[in-house]
C-alpha cells in the first residue's frame, strides 16, 4: 500500500472580486497516494489551475485543511511552505515559461541554484538531464530557438532536475500538435512508472487517459471520480 | 549563483538594447553634469586652501558711512591701520601691507629687453608669514626687511630669463623719477589659482618709504592716514576668535576717529576665506566669484542627479511587464524573495559601473568646452584628481543600491500564480509616485528654462543699453612708462599723419576698465558750501579729444581751455556728480570752483552721464581732470577698417617714438565686454543645466511613456477594434502626460519667478519680465513632452490591435 502524498479535507478558495466573493474552490476533499497519475479534468472555469496552483502551494486555500506528507501546509509559513515545495513539487506549464534569457543548460540548471546544489554535482545533474532527454545537443541554445514541443521538453526536464515527488502540469501539451502531445504524454507515462506522482490538469480526453484516475470538476466541486 | 546574477543582468541589458541605452545616458549625463558642477563649486569654495594659516588671515578693509548707512565698501585701507591694530588690538600677530603697484601693469627692464608687469605688490617680511610662498631659490632669512629687494615667481623668472635660478639678478623699472632697481632675493612657485591675491612679483615695503624714485611716483609716507590705497592682512593668534577680534575692532574703529584719523569710516575685517565667494567691494585685486551662484549650482545638481536616478527606477520599472515573468518562474522553481531582490540591485549596480565608465568618457569629451564655459583655470585636471573619483563611486555605490530597492521590492514582490496567468494588476501600484517624480522632474526643468532665457535677455538688454559712450572700434595703448611726460606730441602727432587715424586722446584711464584705475574722494564740494553728506567722487585725468572721441555728449560748459594760464586746474564733471552737490541745471555748474586734494578746480564742462562701468552698476559721479600727458593709456580711433588691421601701423609708430619699449595695447570694446564675464559664464552654466536637465526628464518620461503604453496594450487593441483611430489614440495616450506637466507649470512658474526678480535685483539696469520670458519655455517644454511621449505612442497607435489582443 502505497503512502499518502498529500490529502486535502473540505479544501476551500474564495477570492472577492468587487463586492462579491466567489468561491473558486468548493470543499475538495481528496487524497493522493504516491504514484499516482491523476488527471484533473472539466471545463474553463471549473477550477483545474486553481487547483493546481494551491495543491503546488503558489496559491492559498482559504479554508479547510492541507497536509502535504504528514505536514499541515495550512498553518505553516510562506517560508517553510516555499522550502516545501522547493524540495518536492516540480511544475510544467501550458506555455512552458522558460526563462528567455538562459540556454536550455542554464534554465534546467535554474532550480539547483535555488536549492545551493554544488557547481560540479550540478553539471553531473543537468548532464544527465539533457542526456536522458536526448537534448544534449541543443543545450547551448536559448528557448526561442527551440520549437514547442523541444521547450516543454527542457521545461520538464527543468521540473524534474530537482528529483521532485510530485509534477503538477496545468495543459502541458495545451500549446503543442497531436505528434508532440504524443511524445509528453508517453514521457509522463514513462516517469509515471518510474515513481513520480504526476497531477495534470487537461481538457483531453486522450491525455486524460494516460492518468491512472481522473477528477472532474465543475465550479470548484468536484462532481465525479 | 553570483555568476548566474551576472549572466541574467547582462543578457538583460543587451536584449534591451534600446531601454539599456536610454538608461545609460540618463545616468551618465546625470553623473557627469554633476561631477562637473561638483568640482566647479568645490574650486570655488576652495580658495585660500593652499595657506595653511588661512584661517587666521584677517583683510582690513575700509567702509564708508553717511550717517550708519554704508555707502561704499573698499578693499583698500590706510597703511598706518596695520602698526596700529598691531599694537592695540588682542590677538593680533602681526600685519602685513600690500600695495598694488602699477595699474595696470608697470614696464620692467632686463638688460636691453622692455617687458610689463602684470601683478606687482610691494608687501611686508610677514605677508609670507600669512600666505604660503616658500622660496625655491634664495634665503628666507631677513627677507623683505631692506628696500629695493624683490621676489618673482618660476614663470616670471623662466620669461626674463629663461632659467628659475635667478637670485642676484636685478630688474629696472624705468619712469618717473628715473630708475628703480630691484635686486631679486628669491623665487617662489607661481601663485595657486584658487588664492584671491595672485602675483607675478613681490617688492619689499621698505622700498614704499625709501626708494626716491618710488618716493616720487607713488608718494607714500610713514604713518599715512590719507590715502586709502594699500591692502592690509593681519594674522590673529592661534586659537583666537575671530568674533572677538572684530568687536575689539569697533573700539579701535571709536579711538581712532576720536583723534580724528578717520571720519564717516570704518576698519572692517573680513576672513579671507571669504574674500572670494562674499566679497563685493570696490578695488578688488581680481573679480571674486559668488556664493549665492555656488549653492544655486550645487541645488540644481542635487536634482539633477535625483532626476537620474528617479528616471532609472521608472525604467527599470516600467519594464516590470517584461521582468515579470522571469520573476514568476523563478519563484516557482524555488527562487526566495531576497535572491530575487539581490538579481535587481545586481543589475543595477552593473547599470551604475557602466554608467560611471561612459561618465569618464562624456568628461574627458566635454572637458575642455566646460572649463572654457565655467571660467575654471586651464590648468584644472579632473581624471588626476581624488575627488572626482571619490563622489563618482559613491554615486555607483549609494545610487546603484537605492535606485535599485524599488524596482527589486516591486518586482520581487510579484505573486508568480497571477503573473503566470498573465495578471499584472499589481504593478500599477507606484504610479502615484513615479508620476509624482516626473511633476518634480519637470518642475525644474521648466525653472532652470526660464532662468536661462531670463539672464540670456538680462544680458543682451545690459549689451545693448545705450552706454552714453562709444567704445567700439579703438586700440586703446599702455604708456612705455609711468608718467611719460617726454615725446607725447611727437607720438601724437604722428599717429594723426596716418590717414588712417582719426583721433587720438591721452587719459588715465577708458571706460571698461574697473574702477581700481579710477582715484576716489569722498571729500569734493563746491566751493563756499558745507556739504550736508559726504558721497564717493570717482576721478581721472583727460585731454582734451577724450569726451569727442568717444561721443560723450556735453551738455553744459566747453571742453577745457588749454591756452588759460589762470586757471591750470580745470575739470569735466557729469550730471550724476552734480546730483551730489544738487546742482539741477546742468548750466549753473559753469565757472564753479571745486576743492579737492588740496586745491580748487575750475569746472569748465558738465557732460551727461556714461556707462564708464557695465551698466549692471549705476552710473558713477565723475570728475575728468585736464590733463596733457601720456600718462597711462593713449586711445586711437580710425576712419575706416578694423582696428586689428591698423594695429601694425600704430606699433610701427610708437616703437620709432619709443625705440626699445614694451608696446602693450587691447581693444576698447572688448576690454568693455569682459565686464559681463561673470554673467556670461553663470549664463553658459545654466543653458548646460538646462540642457542636460531637459535631457533627462524627457527621458523620464519616455520611460513612463513605455510603461504606460505597455500596460495599456490590451486596452488599445481593443479599442482599436472597436473603431479609435490612432490620433484617437495618441489623444488618450497623451493626456495623463499633459496633465502631469501642467502640474509641474503650476508649481513652477511662481517659484520662478520669485528667483528670477530676486537675481534681477542684482542689476542697476534691468528688463522688465515680458510673459514670453514665461510662456515660450513652457511652450518648449510642452513640445518636448509630445515628442518623447510620441515616439513611444505613434508606434502603437498604428500597431494592428490582433497582435496585443492574442494570447498566447
Amino acid at each position: 500500500m502505497a503512502n499518502t502524498l498529500l490529502s486535502l479535507n473540505e479544501a476551500t478558495r474564495t477570492v472577492n472580486s468587487g463586492n462579491n466573493k466567489v468561491t473558486l474552490l468548493d470543499n475538495i476533499n481528496l487524497q493522493v497516494k504516491e504514484g499516482e497519475f491523476i488527471s484533473l479534468m472539466g471545463p474553463s472555469g471549473s477550477g483545474k489551475s486553481t487547483l493546481l496552483n494551491c495543491i503546488g502551494m503558489l496559491d492559498g486555500f482559504t479554508g479547510g485543511g492541507y497536509t502535504f506528507l504528514g505536514e499541515p501546509v495550512h498553518s505553516m509559513k510562506e517560508k517553510n511552505r516555499s522550502k516545501l515545495y522547493k524540495e518536492y513539487i516540480g511544475f510544467v506549464f501550458q506555455a512552458y515559461h522558460l526563462i528567455d534569457e538562459l540556454t536550455v543548460w542554464e534554465n534546467i540548471e535554474t532550480p539547483l541554484l535555488y536549492k545551493n546544489v554544488k557547481s560540479s554535482e550540478r553539471k553531473g545533474l543537468v548532464a544527465d538531464m539533457l542526456d536522458r532527454f536526448n537534448i544534449v545537443g541543443k543545450k547551448d541554445l536559448f528557448p526561442v530557438q527551440l520549437s514547442g514541443g523541444q521547450q516543454q521538453l527542457v521545461g520538464i526536464a527543468r521540473a524534474l532536475i530537482g528529483k521532485p515527488k510530485l509534477i503538477l502540469a496545468d495543459e502541458p501539451t495545451g500549446n503543442l500538435n497531436s505528434k508532440q502531445s504524443t511524445e509528453i504524454m508517453e514521457l509522463f507515462s514513462q516517469l509515471n512508472k518510474e515513481g513520480v506522482t504526476i497531477i495534470q490538469a487537461t481538457h483531453s480526453e486522450r491525455n486524460a487517459s494516460y492518468g491512472s484516475r481522473i477528477i472532474n470538476l465543475l465550479d470548484g466541486k468536484i462532481v465525479s471520480e | 549563483m553570483i555568476k548566474n546574477y551576472f549572466k541574467i543582468a547582462l543578457r538583460n541589458l543587451i536584449r534591451n538594447k534600446g531601454l539599456t541605452l536610454i538608461n545609460l545616458i540618463g545616468l551618465a549625463t546625470g553623473f557627469a553634469i554633476t561631477l562637473l558642477i561638483l568640482q566647479y563649486t568645490k574650486f570655488e569654495k576652495g580658495y585660500e586652501s593652499t595657506h595653511p594659516n588661512a584661517d587666521r588671515v584677517v583683510r582690513l578693509t575700509l567702509n564708508y558711512l553717511t550717517g550708519n548707512t554704508v555707502t561704499t565698501q573698499d578693499c583698500e585701507v590706510y597703511p598706518a591701520v596695520g602698526p596700529r591694530i598691531t599694537d592695540e588690538v588682542p590677538d593680533v600677530e602681526t600685519f602685513a601691507r600690500v600695495y598694488s603697484i602699477g595699474e595696470p601693469s608697470t614696464p620692467i627692464q632686463v638688460e636691453n629687453r622692455q617687458f610689463l608687469m602684470e601683478n606687482l605688490y610691494a608687501v611686508d617680511a610677514d605677508f609670507f608669514k600669512m600666505f604660503n610662498y616658500k622660496l625655491i631659490y634664495g634665503s628666507e632669512k631677513d627677507l623683505f626687511k631692506k628696500p629695493n629687494e624683490a621676489v618673482i615667481t618660476e614663470s616670471v623668472a623662466l620669461k626674463y630669463f629663461n632659467r628659475t635660478d635667478v637670485v642676484g639678478e636685478v630688474l629696472k623699472s624705468p619712469g618717473g623719477g628715473g630708475y628703480i632697481l630691484y635686486n631679486i632675493v628669491g623665487v617662489t612657485h607661481d601663485s595657486p589659482l584658487n588664492t584671491h591675491l595672485k602675483f607675478d612679483m613681490l617688492i619689499s615695503y621698505p622700498t614704499m618709504l625709501s626708494d626716491p624714485a618710488m618716493l616720487q611716483r607713488h608718494g607714500e609716507i610713514k604713518d599715512n592716514w590719507e590715502n586709502n590705497n594699500t591692502y592690509m592682512y593681519v594674522l590673529l593668534e592661534e586659537g583666537a576668535n575671530f568674533n572677538s577680534f572684530t568687536s575689539a575692532l569697533k573700539d579701535f574703529n571709536k579711538r581712532i576717529i576720536d583723534e580724528k584719523k578717520i571720519k564717516s569710516e570704518e576698519v572692517i575685517g573680513q576672513k579671507i576665506t571669504d574674500v572670494h565667494l562674499y566679497s563685493k567691494k570696490t578695488f578688488e585685486p581680481e573679480t571674486n566669484g559668488d556664493a549665492d551662484s555656488v549653492f544655486f549650482l550645487l541645488a540644481v545638481v542635487v536634482l539633477i542627479i535625483l532626476s537620474a536616478f528617479v528616471n532609472y527606477v521608472n525604467l527599470t520599472t516600467s519594464q516590470a511587464l517584461d521582468r515579470a515573468k522571469e520573476v514568476g518562474v523563478k519563484k516557482v522553481l524555488g527562487s526566495t524573495k531576497v535572491q530575487l531582490r539581490i538579481q535587481f540591485l545586481v543589475e543595477s549596480l552593473i547599470m551604475n559601473v557602466l554608467a560611471a565608465i561612459l561618465t569618464v568618457f562624456i568628461i574627458l569629451l566635454v572637458k575642455s568646452e566646460f572649463i572654457n564655459i565655467s571660467g575654471l583655470p586651464e590648468s584644472f585636471t579632473f581624471i588626476g584628481n581624488l575627488s572626482f573619483w571619490l563622489p563618482l563611486i559613491v554615486f555607483v555605490v549609494i545610487g546603484g543600491l537605492l535606485s535599485g530597492l524599488y524596482p527589486a521590492f516591486v518586482l520581487s514582490s510579484f505573486r508568480p500564480s497571477s503573473i503566470l496567468k498573465g495578471d499584472y494588476s499589481h504593478s500599477l501600484k507606484g504610479v502615484l509616485l513615479r508620476k509624482g517624480l516626473v511633476v518634480f522632474q519637470f518642475a525644474i526643468t521648466i525653472i532652470l528654462l526660464i532662468q536661462t532665457f531670463t539672464v540670456n535677455e538680462q544680458i543682451d538688454f545690459l549689451r545693448n543699453l545705450d552706454r552714453g559712450v562709444n567704445v567700439d572700434q579703438n586700440i586703446v595703448i599702455e604708456a612705455p612708462i609711468k608718467n611719460a611726460t617726454k615725446n607725447y606730441s611727437a607720438f601724437k602727432q604722428s599717429l594723426l599723419a596716418s590717414s588712417n587715424v582719426k583721433a587720438v586722446s591721452l587719459s588715465h584711464s577708458v571706460p571698461g576698465q574697473s574702477t581700481s584705475v579710477l582715484s576716489t574722494t569722498a571729500d569734493i564740494r563746491i566751493t563756499g558750501t558745507t556739504p550736508d553728506k559726504y558721497h564717493n567722487f570717482y576721478l581721472t585725468f583727460i585731454d582734451n579729444d577724450y569726451t569727442s572721441l568717444l561721443g560723450i555728449e556735453m551738455l553744459a560748459g566747453t571742453n577745457f581751455d588749454e591756452a588759460s594760464t589762470a586757471d591750470k586746474r580745470q575739470v569735466i564733471v557729469n550730471e550724476e556728480a552734480l546730483k551730489r552737490w544738487n546742482i539741477i541745471e546742468p548750466k549753473n555748474a559753469i565757472g564753479k570752483k571745486i576743492a579737492f586734494w588740496g586745491g580748487e578746480w575750475l569746472i569748465k564742462g558738465v557732460v551727461k552721464s556714461y556707462h564708464q562701468q557695465s551698466p549692471k552698476q549705476p552710473l558713477l559721479p565723475m570728475i575728468h581732470i585736464y590733463s596733457n600727458t601720456f600718462r597711462s593709456l593713449a586711445t586711437v580711433q580710425f576712419t575706416g577698417g578694423l582696428p586689428s588691421d591698423n594695429l601694425a601701423e600704430v606699433k610701427e609708430k610708437f616703437n620709432s617714438v619709443y625705440p626699445g619699449a614694451a608696446f602693450s595695447y587691447f581693444f576698447m570694446d572688448q576690454e568693455y565686454d569682459k565686464q559681463f564675464k561673470a554673467e556670461d559664464r553663470f549664463k553658459n552654466v545654466f543653458m548646460i543645466l538646462t540642457v542636460f536637465s531637459i535631457l533627462i526628464a524627457c527621458l523620464g518620461l519616455l520611460g513612463l511613456a513605455s510603461f504606460s503604453v505597455a500596460k495599456r496594450r490590451k486596452e488599445i487593441g481593443v479599442r482599436k477594434v472597436v473603431g479609435a483611430s490612432s490620433t484617437a489614440i495618441l489623444i488618450l495616450l497623451s493626456k495623463d502626460f499633459i496633465k502631469t506637466v501642467m502640474i509641474s507649470v503650476i508649481i513652477s512658474v511662481p517659484i520662478t519667478y520669485l528667483l528670477v526678480q530676486n537675481w534681477l535685483e542684482n542689476f542697476a539696469y534691468k528688463i522688465d519680465l515680458h510673459i514670453w520670458l514665461f510662456t515660450l519655455p513652457i511652450l518648449i517644454v510642452f513640445s518636448l513632452v509630445l515628442f518623447s511621449i510620441g515616439v513611444k505612442t505613434l508606434k502603437i497607435a498604428r500597431s494592428n490591435p490582433i497582435h496585443s489582443l492574442r494570447t498566447e
